[in-house]
């Protein structure tokens, strides 16, 4: 994660309070249009982190199972 | 009491090795064994409780000289000291045994054997030396061990002479053979049990400092589980045997990859949890946000503007018809109140040559040339005579 960016935690709690924003019905419509978006951002980047993480662990299994077969043929 | 205290908790008072002719031994009932030693200087009354003598190969009788091992105690009962012997030996041996302790002692003092110096064992050993003798069931146990716990272990044999004269000569060349080496991960020193004398080589001074200064870590094997020399005492790590030295050396491979797998297979499971605990957030939030999107406000918003619109088209729907209806009847009743409607029933209206209408005789004149407008049609006439009503 770049330094600076948010984490994914952090862009998780916001999309979670947008969500919690955009059922107040009085909220202006500009206004709505606004955080939709923006949840939709957050929602698309953290879907992306969440899968990168997903794929290093696998990477990290495969690597270590790789090692282990290594060492076991010696 | 407080004496008693003093005695036993000092340790002048303990490890100590007394020399002398046995007299006045007896054996209780129980099978304690009380005798005295006494050389030409004074004399001493020990007790052999029965469960150490049954374990020593020698029993105190009057006129054999002994050297005994043990520790001063007061009997307070008859308020006199006395030796609780734990070892005894043949007193032949007691100079060379003297000797040792006052080694022992001196090495002591200088720290060789401090529990600070001691260096730990390296957990993943690559190459291992070994200093024993080349022939024999040592050599060959340490290798079975080794093979069977760590197939990948590399043993480097220093071969040694390991009792008799030279012994402790060839044992600190091999040593000094294996400091040579580098990728040496540790040293097992090793020797199989045997008589008393056969380890005296392993409590030499020139091999215990080789020991001290050896570079890398050593792990002692060094006879039974009972005999503990000097160079047990200098090794970083005293094992009981060399079979034992060989195990403590080289760890289980097959234990230690089950461990670390099962450890691997927990980390992956708890980070994997993780993610997949964001991932439920995430698609709860994803949800929350489909439901509340502004496209449901949106989609409201057009309706209301679709009833809107309704309205107004059937207001405009409404409208035109209304004004047409409204237009037919106005022109009906402009129709019905067309002058030009009289003249269905007879009328002529009369219009000058100026084509206005003389709606009064005073507009007329003798000789006026007028035009009649009657219902089909018009025609030219002349006025002859103009007579006012009255």
């Amino acid at each position: 994660m770049a330094e600076g960016e948010v984490t994914l935690d952090k862009a998780l709690e916001r999309l979670e309070s947008i969500a919690d924003k955009l059922e107040d019905p009085a909220l202006d419509l500009d206004e709505a249009v606004r955080i939709y978006e923006e949840g939709l951002r957050l929602y698309a980047e953290c879907a992306k982190r969440l899968d990168a993480a997903d794929l290093r662990i696998t990477q990290l299994a495969d690597a270590l199972a790789k090692q282990a077969r290594e060492r076991g043929a010696i | 009491m407080q004496l008693a205290e003093r005695i036993q908790s000092d340790d002048a008072f303990k490890d100590l090795w007394v020399e002398g002719e046995v007299y006045q031994a007896r054996i209780s009932p129980a099978g304690h064994v009380y005798f005295t030693l006494r050389d030409n200087v004074g004399q001493l009354q020990c007790v052999l409780f029965a469960t150490q003598a049954a374990q020593l190969p020698l029993t105190p009788r009057d006129g054999t000289k002994l050297l005994a091992h043990g520790y001063v105690e007061l009997y307070l009962r008859d308020g006199r000291c006395q030796l609780r012997v734990d070892d005894l030996r043949p007193a032949g041996a007691g100079d060379a045994y003297l000797r040792l302790e006052a080694l022992k002692r001196r090495l002591s003092q200088e720290g060789l054997f401090a529990r600070e110096r001691k260096r730990a064992l390296p957990p993943a050993p690559r190459r291992v030396g070994v200093v024993t003798s080349p022939i024999g069931a040592v050599w060959r146990d340490i290798q079975n061990v080794v093979a069977r716990r760590d197939a990948r272990v590399e043993l480097v044999l220093a071969p040694a002479q390991v009792q008799g004269v030279g012994a402790v000569e060839s044992l600190i060349a091999a040593l000094d053979g294996l400091a040579q080496l580098r990728d040496l991960d540790v040293v097992i020193l090793a020797r199989g049990g045997g008589a008393a004398e056969e380890l005296w080589p392993f409590n030499d001074e020139a091999l215990v400092r080789a020991l001290a200064r050896f570079p890398k870590p050593v792990c002692s094997g060094v006879g039974h589980e009972t005999d503990t020399t000097l160079a047990d005492l200098v090794a970083d790590v005293r094992a009981p045997t060399p079979s034992a030295a060989a195990e403590l050396c080289v760890p289980d491979a097959g234990a230690t990859q089950v461990r670390a797998d099962r450890a691997w297979r927990r980390i992956g499971a708890r980070v994997r949890e993780r993610v997949s605990e964001r991932r439920r957030r995430l698609e709860t939030a994803r949800r929350l946000l489909d439901r509340r999107a502004p496209a449901v406000r949106i989609a409201v918003g057009r309706q209301r503007l679709d009833e809107v619109r309704r309205a107004l088209d059937r207001a405009i729907g409404r409208a035109v018809p209304l004004r047409r209806s409204r237009a037919v009847s106005a022109q009906r009743r402009l129709a019905a109140l067309s002058p030009l409607a009289v003249l269905g029933r007879g009328y002529a209206i009369v219009e000058g040559a100026d084509g206005h209408v003389r709606a009064s005789v005073a507009a007329l004149a003798s000789g006026d040339r007028v035009r009649l407008r009657m219902r089909d049609g018009r025609a030219g006439a002349i006025v002859e005579k103009v007579t006012p009503n009255g």
